[in-house]
This record gives structure tokens, C-alpha cells and sequence, in this order.
């Protein structure tokens, strides 16, 4: 009879989660295998994929842009990931206090990372015209001379720093909600013992967050190595339609991982080529997912010690 | 939440219901584009049992939007009414990457507007079919169109599209300005192009540039008829090899960097981002005669006309140099053509209309329309098409047949990007024009 | 006494300031787009450069519904919207109740895949998921635009499956008693029961779909059948950029959004509060 209940059990199960099975089949195993396949082919869309062996990693590694776009993604990956971190962990301690019309507050500092980000980028990139944009105004006003953001080779990643770090609510959320489990009686204690803010951000809030701001840095990890969207917009509005397809920005300082698989699949029609990358990405992706996940792990150990 | 999803379902099935057509239309493989040829029969129920008497349906796209796609419609409404055996569906699809990614599938239109620049990329991937079949086999002249315009279609001995307008790009220059630093005529080389850009470079107190003598915007130009003057070229005449340590390019980009130098890096850079700002608007630098010189295409004089631009411009060669004075009006030649896709249904009908939109009447109404140059050399002396302002300079320029071709090459996209990679380094001094030159040979030597 | 006072009303004044100029920072791309959008290109273009209108003009609107087909976009991407919510909300609790209700030993195992596939970043199946559409011909359909909603995502089931963990099985159990079978238990208790998290999932469906740009970008080609987002991009197509008539565009494209936030901000802070913290 039990074990009749447990096999009946499975089946449910598994009827439930059918539709997702099947998913994960079709859009998740199906491709990953498929474009491991076609990485050791050459064809375009409407050509049968001929094998070429190694041909195509070959030809990704001696590609100099491939190399520019694995570095700037590493970029952005490695500066915009403390960045946001930190910004979204002030604003939370913002946030989370009690005052007059912090709802509104809160609401206006989670806003930005709800609206579409095309239309983001489209008003950050009207902000950033060296002239008639609002920033560079901004700055004049205290006798500072803004650069062209989006011209000049060494403020284009600036500039996509500044939009990252204007999205940044749900993080900020999710430390919020992290810093309001911290048990006030740790507070207390501190009060006590004469600790200075300071003192208490270091010994009690971070190490009791540490987990929540370390699984939050493996998403901002992620998220860095999907950046298209942004870039893409800017590219195609620094070029206008007059000069064809898009490149990297100025000097390729943008051109993200992400939209240089893009240009060769989409617009070079290397697919082949394309799939290579895209794999190199997943196992570059996979490989920091668990690394920091250990680390991450090993992190809020050391926090359940202390 | 019961009440959420009825609703929700609700709202659906409405939508379903008003836009149930094109739904349709939309989840049905496009087989039914083959039956759609034949008798579209959606449009015309009535002219269906006739099929052999109904015109079959010939797509055709086009990267125009606005009021250049209405020029394009008026022309294909009369090619549609001069003929009943194909009726020609115009498309405006202005998306550069769209188009190539509809050409790779199987839902490609019959004729596609293109340059001769994307003609080589198409070709190079197998999108698009050869017309030299059907010019073989009617023995239709080719000779009506410019030696440049017909050459830069054709690949390996066989056309791939035929041409119906072409541009180049010349050197405006604002009269006043000249004047007033004393000169009365355009400079013939570089040598004196850059003496009178700095007489007219003028700064604010505060070192910003208000008046740019130095042709360095737009961008594309300063890559190309900027270093084309000097005798420098990114690629080979063949075609084939790539040329990125060519001693005129770096003889250009020296004085370019030179001028940067003399009025700071940051100030011209600063200026030529406002410039691409507001490039083509009232407020465009030359037409608001804040540069002195500037590198561009037949479109400018009509778009100054639109915006009431009180610039007195004048047309002229773009400068060669004192050493190689044979330099002198060389310029990129692109012309706009149309091209047939390999997977397109209707071949046929889409040469035909191709063949009508390439000549004398049809180009006619394009060059008139959109205000572009023909490639119809029967055109060059039509007293309409002269009428247009500067247009008769840019003819007889046209006729000097100084056009540069683009290369045939594979990864010819790649390359631009890793040229423009180097030139903002050498712009913005973090190369100086050797060492951005020798990098990017470096960086090119793998391309094909 | 009174110096502590005067010290605290100093600190307090002191964090108003901040919180005023930081909500003033996160506002302004917002005032600026709005501000913009009513401004004429040529005042938009005049130095010195004015964050108010000099003359206050609603010309850009209608135009900018003129420079694209934008009720045409509307609908296309309402379609998407809808059909991409419905499928989210049909399948996710489903999933979510397998994998939290049900005693299994799948369940772990998927839980743990659901986290693995947020890992797997978009540009790794787009090639292959491509050319298999493409040879199904349905590119320049909204099939492979809202097909993936209706085998669910692992972020939405995470919410849903965080959900029905706090809810006690002592109901279920007490239902299994009485008779009722497994889908009964669901769709009659667990269902009705999870109808705060259902709100939030639809919501973030909601966004998500009305937001998406890389896949309308890839499978969507034909002018008529483009979303909005792609339509938004159009705009820089043009050999100038009308930034007046852009902003009004994109006044117009957010709107919708910034109104249901609006609406919905507490689930929506729930939402991503929950899978921040228990994920």
C-alpha cells in the first residue's frame, strides 16, 4: 500500500512537471547539444552545416576582436558587479530605515529597473550628448567639463557603469529585505558593548548578509554576460543608418561578448563560427557559476562561525 | 485569480477575433506564399478561377522609409500598371540586419534593393543568384548603365544586381568663410586644404572649437575621401588584398592627428560628437556654418534647402596632394541596385521588374524622388535631374569616372571594424598613426 | 540634553537631503525624457540647454505615433504580452506544486536543473533554436516568442514553488483524507491558495515580455509585425535622430509600465525579495 502510494506519488510528480521537462528538453538540452554540434560545422541559414573540425575555435581564438569582446564582458563582469553591489546595499540602508515617505523613496529607486531597457538606454544615451545632453550640463554647473561618454573609447564603459548602476532595484530589494532579518537584538547587544556605526556595519550587518550579497553577485555576474541590449542600441545610434552594419562602438570598446556572437551569427551568417563562441561563453558562464558558488558557500560558513 | 484568468482569456480571444486574419496568415508556412504567386487569392477571390489571365506576385523590398518609400511605391505602382503579368508588392524593411537574415531564410522576397557594398557581403554567402543568365540570354546591354555603377555589381565576371542610382563624395566648402580668411577658391591639394582649415578654426575663451576647418566629421569620410586624396587606400586595386600600412593612409593620418594635436584631442572630439548629434538636422555644423569644409554626398545641397540653411556653400573635387595631384576627386562609388535572393519564388518576374526599374523611365523616378544620383549614363544630361540643387557638379564628377571600388572580400566587415578600432586610437592619441597602422596589419593579417 | 537634540535633528536633516537628492538622481532620466518629449527639436537643440521647455508643445506625440505604425506595434506586443502571461500562469504553479507538494524524488533533482538553466545565458541556444524555427518556418510569427512561456521559467517557478512551501500540507493532507485525488488537491486548494504569488509572476511575465528585445530582434523581420521595443530602435534608423519625437515614443512605450508598477508595487517587492533571499 505505501509503496503504491509512493510509485502513484511519481507519476504525479512527473505529470506536474511534464511541461517543464519538456521545456527544458526543447529549449535547453535540444540547443545546448545542437550548437555543440554545429560549433564543429561552417554553414549559414539557409546552408547544410559541413563539418570542419576544430576549424571554428581555431578561427575564435586567433580573432582579435573575439579576444577585445571576451575583455571588455570580463569587464564589466568584474568592475560592474562590487559597483552595483555596494550601490544597492547603501540604497538599501537608505531604504530601510523608517522616516516620512520612504514608500515613495523606495518606489523611485526601484522604478529605473522596471522600465523596458531600450527605452533606458535611449534616454541615458540623449543624457550623454556631450552638448545638449543633460548630464554634461549637470556637471557644468560645478565647473566640470563632462567628456563625449559615448564617443571617447575611455568613458563608454563608464557610461554603461552608470546606467548598471541606475537599474539597480531589485538588488537593492533583495538587500532590504536581507537587512530586516538581521536580528535587532544583535544591534542591542552592540549598543551595549559602545560599537560605532561603523563597527556595526562591519561585525554584525555584512557577515549577516554575506550570503544574500554573494548569491546576488553570481546573478550580476550572469547578467554581465548577457549584456546585448544596451550596447546594441548605443552602437546603432552612434552610427546612424548611413554607415550599414553595426561594429563595436569606438575604438570596439563595447562590443560585448554577447553582440559579437550576435554580428557573426546574424549579420556575418558565420553560425559555425557563432556556435563556437557561444559555447566557449557557456563553459567560461558554467565554470564562474561554480566557482562561485563554492566561494559563496565557503563565505557564509565563515559567517555562521563567527 | 479564477477571475484574472477569464478575464485574461477573455481578452485574448478578442484579439484573436480582430487580428484573426493576419494570425492566420502568420502561423501558416509560408507554402501558402506559393499560392499567394499564383492568384493571391486572399486579395482578389473573384480572379481566382482565371489563374493563367492574374498577374503573380513579385516581392520586393526596400530600405527607404517616409517619403523616399512613397517615392518608391509611385514607382512601383507604375511599373504595376505598365504590364499585367506580375504585380510587384513593395516592402519597407529599413533594417540592415533584418534584411540579411530574411534573405538567409526560406521566406526571402523576390528583389531587394541593396547597395553594391551589401551585394558583395550577399555574395559572398551564397544569398543572392547571379543575373547573368538573364542578361546572356536576352542579350540585354549592360552599357546603358556607368562603367563604375555596372562594375560594382558584378563579381567574378557575373553581374549580381543591376544599378539605378550611385553616389560619391565630394568637398563643400562655405564660401563666406573661405573669404574671409582671404582665399577665393577651393584648395586643390591637402596641403592647402589644411593651411586654410587652421586660418579658420575658430575657438571660444575657453579653448572649445566653434569652427571646424578640418574635415574630420562625418567619421566615414575622414576614413575614406580624407585618405583617398592622399592617394591612400585600405584595400588593393584588385580587390583582393588588404593594404592597412598604405603610405598615403598614414601620410593623411598624420596631418589629421596634427590638427587634433594643435586644438586639443578632447575639443575636436567633443566637437565631432555634437556634430554626429545633430548631423543632418537645422542644427547640422555646416549648415549652420560652424565648418568650414566638409566631406559629403549629393544629398546635402536639398536637405539645406529644407532647413533654410543660409550657408553659401560651394562643390568641389576632393583635394589630391602636391605630389600626387591625380589624387584629386577620388571618392567611394556606391550606387543602390536591386538584386534577386537564391530561395526568392518568382525569378522571373522579379528580373522583369528589375530590368523596368533600371531604366531610363523607372531610375528617373527614383533619382527625382529621393534626390539621388543616376547610374543610367542617359540620365547624367536630363535637364530635371540638372535641376536638382548641386547635382550637375556632382555629375560631371560622376563622368571623371574616379569612383573606388569596394573590395571583394569575406570578411570586408570585419575589417572596417577593426580599421575603425585603430583610427580611434590614433584619434584619440593612444596610438600614434604608425602604431595604429602596424597593429591593425597586425589584427588584419588573419582576414580573407 | 538639548545638544543631543539639536545633533539628532542635524542627522535627520542631513539624511532628508540625501534621500531628496538621490530620488533627485534616480528621477531625472525620467524628468528628462518626459520634459524632452514636449520640447520642439530645435529647443532640444539650443544652447544653452533648458531642462524645462522654452514653449511647451505636444506636437511630438502625434508625431511619433505617425513615424511608426505604433497601434499597429501596440497590438503586436499585446498579443505577445498576453499569450506570454497566459502560458506563465498556466504552467508555472503546476510546477511549482510538483516540486514543493508532491514527495518525489524528481523533485530535487529538478529543483536543482531550474537553477542550472538560469545560469545558461541566451546566446547559447539562440543559433540551434533559430535554425529549427526558421526550418519550421515560423519566423516572422510570435510562435517562438511565446511558445517558451508555455513550458514555464525557472526564475517564475522558484517564486511559486517559495510560495507553496509556506503553505502547510496539514490542508492538503486533511483534503487527501476526504478523497480528493492529486489534481483536486491542486487545482481545488493549492491553486486558489496561491493566488498572491500567481499576481506577482504575472507580472514579472508581464514586463518581461513587454520589454523583450533580443528575441522580437532576431525572429521578427516583417515592418507589420514588429513589438514595440523594435519599433522604439526605428527611430535611430533614420539618417538623424528626432530625439524630441523619440522621447515622446519611449513617454508613450513606458507609461503602461510605470502605472502598473504602480498598481502592483507590493508583489512586486515580494517577488523579487523571495527569490533574492531563499533561492
Amino acid at each position: 500500500m505505501k509503496l503504491k502510494q509512493r510509485n502513484r506519488d511519481t507519476i504525479n510528480g512527473l505529470l506536474f512537471a511534464l511541461p517543464w521537462i519538456i521545456g527544458f528538453l526543447c529549449f535547453s538540452v535540444y540547443p545546448l547539444g545542437a550548437s555543440l554540434y554545429y560549433s564543429f560545422t561552417e554553414f549559414n541559414p539557409i546552408t547544410k552545416p559541413v563539418w570542419v573540425g576544430l576549424e571554428n575555435f581555431r578561427m575564435s581564438f586567433s580573432d582579435p576582436l573575439v579576444w577585445k569582446s571576451l575583455s571588455n564582458t570580463l569587464f564589466m563582469a568584474f568592475v560592474s558587479t562590487p559597483i552595483n553591489l555596494f550601490a544597492a546595499l547603501m540604497l538599501a540602508m537608505v531604504a530601510v530605515r523608517k522616516f516620512k515617505g520612504r514608500g515613495i523613496a523606495r518606489a523611485i529607486f526601484f522604478l529605473p529597473s522596471v522600465i523596458p531597457m531600450i527605452a533606458a538606454t535611449m534616454v541615458w544615451i540623449w543624457m550623454f550628448d556631450p552638448t545638449y545632453g543633460f548630464l554634461n550640463n549637470f556637471l557644468s554647473i560645478f565647473g566640470i567639463r563632462g567628456p563625449s561618454w559615448l564617443m571617447d573609447p575611455r568613458y563608454t564603459k563608464g557610461a554603461l557603469l552608470l546606467i548598471g548602476t541606475w537599474c539597480v532595484g531589485a538588488s537593492m530589494l533583495v538587500c532590504m529585505a536581507a537587512l530586516a532579518e538581521v536580528p535587532v537584538s544583535y544591534y542591542e547587544s552592540a549598543q551595549i558593548d559602545g560599537a560605532s556605526g561603523i563597527q556595526k556595519f562591519f561585525y554584525i550587518t555584512l557577515p549577516s548578509i554575506a550570503h544574500v550579497l554573494a548569491y546576488q553577485a553570481i546573478l550580476s555576474f550572469i547578467n554581465a554576460f548577457q549584456y546585448f541590449q544596451q550596447v546594441y542600441v548605443i552602437i546603432s545610434a552612434n552610427q546612424g543608418s548611413a554607415t550599414g552594419t553595426a561594429s563595436g562602438g569606438p575604438s570596439n570598446s563595447i562590443l560585448m561578448y554577447p553582440l559579437y556572437i550576435f554580428h557573426n551569427a546574424f549579420v556575418y551568417l558565420k553560425m559555425g563560427k557563432a556556435s563556437a563562441m557561444a559555447w566557449i561563453l557557456f563553459i567560461i558562464v558554467s565554470l564562474l557559476a561554480v566557482l562561485m558558488s563554492k566561494l559563496a558557500r565557503k563565505a557564509s560558513e565563515n559567517a555562521g562561525v563567527e | 485569480m479564477k477571475n484574472f484568468l477569464i478575464l485574461l482569456c477573455a481578452a485574448l480571444v478578442a484579439l484573436t477575433a480582430c487580428s484573426g486574419g493576419q494570425t492566420a496568415s502568420s502561423t501558416t508556412p509560408p507554402v501558402a506564399k506559393a499560392s499567394e504567386a499564383v492568384a493571391a487569392p486572399e486579395a482578389a477571390p473573384e480572379a481566382a478561377p482565371e489563374v493563367a489571365a492574374a498577374p503573380t506576385v513579385v516581392e520586393f523590398w526596400y530600405n527607404n522609409k517616409g517619403d523616399e518609400a512613397l517615392v518608391y511605391e509611385e514607382a512601383i505602382a507604375q511599373y504595376n500598371s505598365s504590364q499585367g503579368k506580375y504585380k510587384v508588392e513593395g516592402l519597407s524593411v529599413t533594417d540592415q540586419q533584418k534584411l540579411i537574415v530574411a534573405l538567409a531564410s526560406n521566406e526571402a522576397p523576390d528583389a531587394v534593393k541593396g547597395s553594391n557594398q551589401n551585394i558583395v557581403t550577399y555574395q559572398a554567402n551564397g544569398l543572392i543568384d547571379t543575373l547573368q543568365g538573364y542578361i546572356d540570354a536576352e542579350g540585354f546591354d549592360v552599357g546603358v548603365f556607368s562603367d563604375a555603377a555596372m562594375a560594382a555589381n558584378t563579381i567574378g565576371g557575373q553581374a549580381y544586381a543591376l544599378p539605378f542610382s550611385g553616389y560619391s563624395i565630394q568637398l563643400y566648402y562655405n564660401k563666406d568663410i573661405l573669404a574671409e580668411i582671404g582665399y577665393d577658391a577651393p584648395p586643390e591639394t591637402m596641403e592647402e586644404m589644411y593651411e586654410m582649415a587652421v586660418a579658420a578654426t575658430v575657438l571660444d575663451g575657453d579653448g572649445n572649437i566653434e569652427r571646424l576647418g578640418y574635415p574630420l566629421f562625418p567619421l566615414a569620410s575622414a576614413r575614406q575621401e580624407l585618405i583617398y586624396g592622399f592617394g591612400g587606400r585600405w584595400w588593393d586595386i584588385d580587390g583582393k588584398t588588404l593594404t592597412p600600412e598604405n603610405p598615403g593612409t598614414l601620410e593623411s593620418l598624420k596631418l589629421n592627428v596634427k590638427y587634433r594635436e594643435q586644438y586639443g584631442i578632447e575639443k575636436v572630439q567633443a566637437f565631432i560628437a555634437t556634430a554626429n548629434t545633430n548631423r543632418y538636422t537645422e542644427q547640422d555644423m555646416f549648415f549652420a556654418g560652424k565648418q568650414l569644409f566638409r566631406l559629403d554626398g549629393p544629398w546635402l545641397p536639398t536637405m539645406m534647402q529644407k532647413f533654410n540653411s543660409s550657408t553659401n556653400y560651394g562643390i568641389s573635387l576632393v583635394p589630391g596632394t602636391a605630389s600626387s595631384p591625380e589624387s584629386r576627386g577620388a571618392s567611394r562609388y556606391e550606387t543602390d541596385c536591386i538584386c534577386i535572393p537564391i530561395t526568392a519564388a518568382n525569378k522571373d518576374g522579379a528580373w522583369d521588374f528589375i530590368k523596368w526599374f533600371t531604366s531610363k523611365d523607372g531610375a528617373k523616378t527614383l533619382n527625382l524622388g529621393v534626390g539621388s544620383l543616376p547610374a543610367v549614363k542617359a540620365l547624367y544630361d536630363d535637364p530635371d535631374i540638372n535641376a536638382i540643387p548641386g547635382f550637375s557638379d556632382f555629375i560631371e564628377i560622376l563622368k571623371l569616372e574616379k569612383g573606388i571600388q569596394y573590395p571583394q572580400i569575406t570578411d570586408f566587415a570585419k575589417y572596417i571594424s577593426l580599421v575603425e578600432e585603430h583610427l580611434d586610437y590614433i584619434y584619440n592619441g593612444t596610438m600614434t598613426p604608425e602604431e595604429g597602422l602596424s597593429a591593425l596589419a597586425k589584427q588584419s593579417s588573419t582576414l580573407k | 540634553m538639548g545638544v543631543i537634540k539639536g545633533r539628532k535633528a542635524v542627522a535627520s536633516l542631513m539624511f532628508y537631503v540625501l534621500v531628496i537628492c538621490l530620488c533627485a538622481i534616480f528621477l531625472s532620466p525620467f524628468l528628462v525624457m518626459l520634459t524632452t518629449s514636449l520640447k520642439t527639436n530645435s529647443d532640444a537643440f539650443t544652447i544653452p540647454v533648458k531642462l524645462l521647455p522654452r514653449k511647451l508643445v505636444l506636437d511630438n506625440y502625434p508625431a511619433a505615433l505617425r513615424t511608426i505604425p505604433y497601434f499597429k506595434y501596440l497590438m503586436n506586443t499585446v498579443q505577445i504580452t498576453l499569450f506570454s502571461v497566459l502560458g506563465q500562469l498556466l504552467v508555472t504553479p503546476m510546477v511549482a506544486y510538483s516540486l514543493s507538494k508532491i514527495k518525489w524524488k524528481g523533485a530535487s533533482v529538478i529543483s536543482g536543473l531550474l537553477m542550472a538553466t538560469m545560469m545558461i545565458p541566451y546566446t547559447v541556444t539562440m543559433i540551434p533554436l533559430y535554425r529549427t524555427y526558421s526550418q519550421l518556418h515560423l519566423t516572422n510569427t510570435y510562435i517562438p516568442l511565446i511558445l517558451p512561456a508555455f513550458f514555464g521559467k525557472a526564475y517564475y517557478i522558484l517564486i511559486v514553488r517559495q510560495f507553496f512551501h509556506g503553505l502547510p500540507n496539514s490542508i492538503l493532507e486533511a483534503a487527501r483524507i476526504d478523497g480528493a485525488n492529486e489534481f483536486q488537491r491542486y487545482s481545488r486548494i493549492a491553486l486558489p491558495l496561491c493566488k498572491p504569488a500567481l499576481t506577482t509572476v504575472a507580472i514579472f511575465a508581464f514586463l518581461d515580455a513587454w520589454s523583450d528585445y533580443l528575441a522580437p530582434l532576431i525572429y521578427i523581420s516583417k515592418p507589420n509585425r514588429l513589438t514595440l521595443s523594435l519599433g522604439l530602435q526605428q527611430f535611430m534608423n533614420e539618417y538623424s535622430v528626432k530625439w524630441a519625437e523619440l522621447m515622446a515614443a519611449a513617454v508613450l512605450f513606458v507609461t503602461p509600465v510605470i502605472v502598473f508598477f504602480l498598481i502592483f508595487q507590493r508583489n512586486f517587492v515580494q517577488g523579487v525579495a523571495v527569490t533574492g533571499l531563499k533561492a
